[in-house]
């Protein structure tokens, strides 16, 4: 698979956000760094799986950040594995298939802004 | 030229299908052999094993997901904790870091009847008496 970086698609997304909360809300640049760590975890991950794509949404509401991985099956056998990284600033996973050969998986981040003032 | 990438210097790089089925008959035999042996629970590995049934269990709370508690499955050493669903969904992924410890393996993958299933694998739920 020949994809964009994780993290550039989630700053892509991540800066049409903050256009549109505004100035009360501004980002928590060691939020961001976590995020960013997480990415990279997430980058292993599509590459061991043969990831296909990647999709980022931002909850309006929660400012949640939705990180979704469509990748084949996953075996993980070392206790230091990129999966568990890739899990570590997340509050919620979710997992579903999408084909007979295909998984998604949402890796769940929450907020990375806070409130300006 | 070793699409398999292989460092062992008896392996030349192909297998053969004779080779394949020795191979698993080979593996099969060990397998039969270490299950035959007379064997001791472990207390401590199936004290492990039930607590990463709890966080499961507490992980997947309201999702649907079906988690099932199998020791002994398929060999007496062996126990899997399943997890199937349509939309399986962990809350406190914070879990998986105790779980990461304990369990010998874990494989997502996708099944033909819509759901996915998860197996956390634990070996060494017994020990051989030697």
């Amino acid at each position: 698979m020949n994809f964009s970086k994780c993290f550039n698609a989630v700053s892509s997304v991540v800066e049409e956000a903050n256009k549109q909360f505004g100035i009360t809300w501004r980002i928590n640049n060691n939020k961001k760094m976590a995020l960013e760590r997480s990415c990279l975890a997430i980058d292993s991950l599509a590459e061991e799986f043969d990831g296909v794509s990647f999709e980022v949404n931002i909850d309006d509401i929660t400012m949640e950040i939705k990180l979704s991985l469509v990748c084949g099956e996953i075996i993980v056998k070392e206790k230091d594995h990129k999966f568990y990284e890739a899990l570590n600033n997340t509050i919620g996973l979710w997992v579903k298939e999408i084909d007979d050969s295909t998984l998604q998986l949402d890796f769940v981040f929450p907020s990375i802004w806070d409130r300006a003032i | 030229m070793d699409e398999y990438n292989f460092d062992d210097e008896w392996f030349d790089g192909e297998f053969e299908d004779e080779e394949v089925s020795e191979t698993i008959l080979a593996m099969a035999e060990m397998i039969n052999e270490d299950e035959s042996r007379t064997s001791v629970l472990n207390l401590e590995r199936m004290k492990q094993f039930q607590l990463a049934y709890g966080l499961t269990k507490t992980m997947t709370k309201g999702s649907g997901a079906k988690v099932a508690f199998k020791p002994h499955s398929p060999y007496q050493s062996v126990g899997v904790i399943s997890i199937v669903g349509k939309n399986i969904r962990f809350l406190h992924t914070e879990y998986f870091k105790p779980i990461s410890k304990l369990a010998s393996n874990i494989e997502i993958y996708p099944r033909t009847d819509g759901r996915v299933q998860i197996n956390m694998t634990f070996h060494g739920l017994t020990v051989p008496i030697e």
